[in-house]
């Protein structure tokens, strides 16, 4: 792999989600110069692909997405997308030194025009990543409609080698003779943005996911509802029937021992009520029941819409899924302990939604060369001051944003991150202790 | 500016999985068979998958994708608006 060095920059912003989004905003806005690496093909993190956002109904896109176009244009700050940080050491304060490598998306950023022509000759199908394998997509690929850089990339393990998207590219951005290039760099300071990953419920069997194809995932619904959606209807995988009498199931694999994580999402109460209220507003005539082991509607209007939804209709059974099984029409039978009463009952529904819930994403602490960026039990980033100064890291210079440091909704990760470019622009300034 | 192809180049240093292959292959036997199907009229999935002999859930996937790219089209809902319909997209 090529080495080159690729000069300084005031800060290192891992990861561009929402919270990598803010802090590199407010320090550029402060006149730094950042670097933000984000390891996907587009920044927008999460929160890009949800369909609304919580208590507020507002359309999640319309929120992060001027975010999303102020960092890709702002003057202060450069973006490498399809990039990782490989090494971060410290070797005094207020100079790190980076290892980033850029891998080929064999594509000319510079040149794409994002025209999909590539797209329309690509033979190739898989898997598309960003509607969560509801759908196709090609093996070159504008990421999603509203990806930024909105520029396609191939998938080149999937890739058959036809060589169509370059003869039709008018921009003759295709490029096969892209490597993976290392580059080299300082920083003076560096914020974890690294956001968080979804429980995989296929370490629950006894839910059926991966074997019934209407068990879905909330992160599944939550693009059926979205407007880039991938059926243009609500439906479910099965058979393309348009549900009727849906359920979820909360805390699936959160608060769960059995599963090593016996902490709460924080979200998944509220995303769920949500995504409830939503399948009202697109099939009237649905059934929507919750599972649910306690309702939290701790934040602000939360219980409010907690109301709203049971105003609506949706139905709210406390009651814990103990498994989940097949008919013969796709339709599946919930088992489960009816907590009000203390029967175990059952209960039919023809479209079921775990509500997953969130881990740590801890593959960045290896990253750290010399001092040891520290995790706390659960593996999020450990706060050194969680009370006083919930950005400080293990490491002085190094600051944390976001969900890096456990489960939190939007506006927290956004102030979060207020606190993280506050920190870090205060030791850039060399005042802080 | 690139001049010469360079699909060519990487052609000499990779070679295409079998796996690769046969998906593709098998994306353009499914996908011929799912428009036949669709020359005769607006279908549902149920009925699509039993006339390409696939399974509802890969039927659906495949469809979706067709759609996605243009192929095909959204067309009323069945009788009892339990299905959608689909149709093909573009007239023969």
């Amino acid at each position: 792999m090529n080495t080159m060095n690729k000069g300084s920059y005031d800060a290192l912003v891992i990861g561009g989600g929402i919270a990598g989004e803010e802090a590199a905003l407010n320090l550029a806005n402060m006149g730094y110069r950042v670097l933000m690496v984000e390891k996907d093909y587009s920044i927008g993190g999460k929160m890009i692909h949800l369909s609304k956002v919580f208590p507020t109904l507002d359309c999640a896109a319309c929120i992060t997405t001027p975010k999303v176009s102020e960092v890709a244009r702002h003057p202060n700050i450069s973006l490498y997308t399809y990039s990782e940080v490989k090494e971060v050491k410290k070797t005094g304060e207020r100079d790190f030194h980076v290892k980033v490598v850029r891998k080929p998306r064999y594509v000319i950023e510079e040149l794409c025009t994002g025209c999909e022509e590539c797209e329309r000759v690509c033979p190739v199908v898989v898997n598309d990543q960003y509607q969560w394998d509801l759908v196709g997509r090609k093996a070159v690929f504008i990421p999603f409609s509203i990806a930024n850089p909105r520029v396609a990339a191939i998938d080149i393990d999937h890739c058959v080698l036809c060589g169509l998207c370059e003869k039709v590219c008018p921009a003759g951005a295709i490029d096969f003779t892209q490597k993976a290039v290392e580059e080299t760099l300082t920083v003076r300071t560096v914020i974890v943005a690294t956001g968080y990953r979804l429980f995989d419920p296929l370490r629950i069997p006894r839910y059926g996911f991966g074997r019934f194809p209407n068990v879905i995932t909330s992160m599944q619904m939550e693009r059926q509802l979205a407007p880039t959606r991938p059926y243009n209807t609500v439906l479910r995988p099965g058979d393309g029937k348009v549900p009727d009498n849906i359920a979820y199931v909360l805390c699936t694999g959160s608060r769960d021992h059995t599963v090593g994580n016996p902490i709460c999402s924080q979200v998944c109460c509220m995303y769920s009520i949500k995504q409830a209220q939503l399948i009202m507003g697109a099939l009237p005539m649905a059934d929507v029941t919750i599972y649910y082991l306690h309702i939290r509607a701790f934040g602000k209007g939360f219980c409010e819409f907690y109301q709203q939804a049971k105003g609506m209709g949706v139905e709210f059974v406390k009651g814990k899924i103990a498994r989940i099984t097949e008919k013969e029409n796709g339709n599946l039978i919930l088992r489960y302990e009816d907590i009000e009463s203390g029967k175990v009952r059952e209960a039919e529904h023809d479209l079921v939604i775990l509500s997953v819930g969130v881990l740590s994403n801890d593959e960045i602490t290896s990253v750290f060369r010399g001092d040891t960026l520290e995790t706390d039990e659960y593996r999020f980033i450990r706060q050194k001051e969680e009370l006083s100064s919930p950005a400080l890291t293990s490491i002085r210079g190094v600051f944390v944003a976001g969900a890096a440091s456990g489960p939190m909704d939007i506006p927290d990760s956004i102030m979060s991150a207020g606190a993280a470019s506050s920190e870090a622009a205060a030791y850039l300034t060399g005042d802080r202790k | 500016m690139k001049k010469e192809r360079t699909i060519d180049v990487i052609k000499k240093e990779r070679k295409v999985p079998e796996e690769v292959r046969e998906n593709l292959k098998k994306f353009n036997r499914i996908k011929k068979k799912i428009l036949e199907a669709l020359q005769e009229g607006p279908r549902t999935v149920p009925e699509i998958a039993s006339a390409v002999g696939l399974s509802t859930p890969d039927t659906l996937w495949y469809l979706m994708t067709l759609l996605k790219y243009g192929e095909v089209k959204t067309g009323e809902p069945d009788e009892m608006e339990e299905y959608f319909t689909y149709q093909l997209a573009k007239k023969k």
